[in-house]
């Protein structure tokens, strides 16, 4: 719960307005609580009028005083819009931070530095254990707390949800040749949320498991060359779903497991054998929950040589994708919303890996 | 993360499971252990269901611990292991025609969790993860309240190329719970060791 001060404001008989600040909300005493890159703008008018002693006076009070407080309800549900409208910055009480807040111009996602040490078992963990936070906050302190701008945090440290909940990948892929490499990354420096992108070096191992019959089970295991201490990614994709063929993107199931260091030898002891192998260089672009991949792939000429490859093609690989919860396929729209912004640098599509086998 | 002892308690003569469960929580509470909540402990095995060449079905134990919540560890007994994060159990459930479950011979452990300064009960000591350094200190703690049942340094650690000096991780804890959960399942003695 979070300490926030707030102004209960009431009219009395006299018809003047009284506000008093109020502790709405019981803090934990033992943490603060300080909000990054968050900038508040909420803002809030408290209007009062003394009583005139005049003939007139009860009338007047009796027609303003109402329309006031009419006002200032409007005005409360209403925030949200004025905000976008009219940006102001707050220093008023009803929306006054709880404890020092530091305010920027633009924000590329909030987050929230707690300052006290959580309360966990106190122990330290490895680099290879996953560590996870929740933050809860109630309905009506959201409600209450308006941040100027919101936006889903960046697809790389999303935690990785785990347990039942069935993730669908979205899929969008085409490519552009080299020479036209830097107007496509120009372009999407302007469309996405990143001001430079991020460049990346992955190695790729595809690995197989033969059953007794049909397809072999495929798994994809992904390490980085410019962290090898980073956990490997294991990724299992299902096969595209055929059912509505208006879809805009190609989905599938999608299952992603960040894994230890020995993840090889574990799938070897485990019946998978290794198919092929690549690596994969370029650049990671975010627009909210989307990436855009653009990578070069090269062959290894030598089993387990990274430093030993050959460039595939003349061109560059681009996958939009997003990963969502099944039954969300809005998504597709976003996507090919934005995919018509690249056009006609590139067209992305959904093309189906299984149709393409030879 | 510290270097950790799993070790069974032998049930008092005379005694059922719980009350020698009630006399080594009283025992810690009286050395000023501090009670910090539960632990739980399971095992999960899966055999492969394709053998191939006559061979023996492997077994793959899954396994969680309350210490570390979304993570996941999968060993092969003597084999490689595998500390994943939680999608790993939806992965193996995506792996059923070729990884079978054995949901009989499910495993877990569970109880209460204290702390005594440094140390955690199980035991735990957090400050180290070289057992070398520590395993007399510990040793002595055990004896505090465990008397002659102490048990003698696991074989987890002496296992190791670099011996006692190589640094413990989860892995070695897990593996010890699960040489304890076979030892049960041999024995087929039924409810919770006792530790």
């Amino acid at each position: 719960m979070m300490n926030i001060t707030g102004i209960l404001m009431h009219v009395d008989g006299s018809g003047k307005l009284t506000c008093n600040a109020s502790q709405m909300f019981k803090a934990d005493e033992h943490s603060t609580v300080t909000s990054s890159y968050v900038s508040t703008t909420a803002f809030s008018k408290t209007t009062g009028m003394s009583t005139e002693k005049e003939d007139w006076s009860g009338l007047v009070c009796g027609v303003l005083v109402p329309s006031a407080c009419l006002i200032l309800i409007l005005m409360f549900c209403l925030r949200k819009r004025l905000q976008s409208a009219f940006p102001l910055l707050c220093t008023c009480c009803v929306f006054r931070r709880w404890t020092s807040v530091e305010e920027e111009s633009s924000i590329v996602y909030s987050s929230i530095a707690f300052r006290t040490p959580a309360k966990t078992r106190g122990r330290e963990l490895a680099h290879n254990e996953t560590i996870y936070s929740e933050i809860k906050f109630t309905k009506s302190s959201l409600e209450r707390l308006s941040m100027k701008k919101m936006e889903a945090p960046p697809v790389t440290v999303m935690p990785v949800t785990g347990g039942a909940i069935n993730m669908m990948e979205y899929l969008l892929q085409g490519s552009v040749l080299d020479q036209a490499l830097e107007s496509l990354l120009h372009r999407l420096r302007g469309l996405c949320d990143n001001m430079e992108p991020e460049t990346f070096t992955d190695h790729e191992l595809v690995y197989l498991l033969k059953g007794q019959q049909g397809n072999p089970f495929i798994l994809r295991a992904r390490r980085s060359l410019s962290h090898p201490t980073s956990p490997w990614h294991l990724r299992y994709l299902g096969q595209p779903e055929v059912g509505d063929k208006s879809r805009h993107a190609l989905v599938r199931n999608c299952v992603d497991v960040a894994a230890s260091q020995s993840l090889p030898e574990f799938l070897n002891e485990m019946g998978f054998r290794m198919d092929h192998e690549f690596v994969a260089s370029g650049h990671i672009f975010r627009k909210g929950a989307m990436k855009v991949v653009v990578s070069k792939v090269s062959r290894i000429l030598v089993p387990g040589n990274t430093e030993n490859t050959e460039r595939m093609s003349l061109s560059y690989l681009v996958e939009l994708s997003i990963l969502a919860p099944a039954g969300q396929d809005t998504v597709s729209e976003d996507m090919r919303s934005f995919a018509e912004q690249l056009k006609p640098l590139i067209h992305l599509e959904k093309i189906d890996p299984s149709k393409q086998r030879h | 993360m510290g270097v950790t002892c799993v070790c069974q308690v032998p049930i008092a003569e005379g005694k059922s499971v719980q009350q020698t469960v009630d006399v080594l929580q009283k025992k810690l509470e009286q050395l000023g252990s501090v009670k910090q909540g539960s632990f739980c402990v399971d095992c999960e095995t899966y055999h492969a269901t394709g053998n191939v060449g006559g061979q023996p079905s492997k077994l793959l134990y899954v396994m969680h611990n309350s210490e570390t919540p979304l993570s996941c560890m999968a060993l092969f007994e003597g084999g490689p292991y595998l500390v994943a994060d939680a999608n790993f159990d939806v992965l193996m459930s995506k792996l059923k025609s070729h990884f079978q479950n054995a949901k009989g011979h499910k495993v877990e452990s569970r109880g209460s969790r204290y702390r005594y300064c440094d140390f955690l009960i199980k035991v735990e000591y957090c400050p180290c993860v070289v057992p070398g350094d520590c395993w007399n200190l510990m040793k002595e703690f055990m004896q505090s309240f465990l008397g002659t049942s102490v048990p003698e340094l696991p074989s987890v650690f002496a296992a190791k190329p670099e011996g006692l000096f190589a640094a413990a991780d989860c892995v070695d804890t897990m593996t010890q719970y699960l040489e304890l959960f076979n030892k049960l399942r041999k024995l087929q003695i039924p409810g919770s060791n006792v530790r």
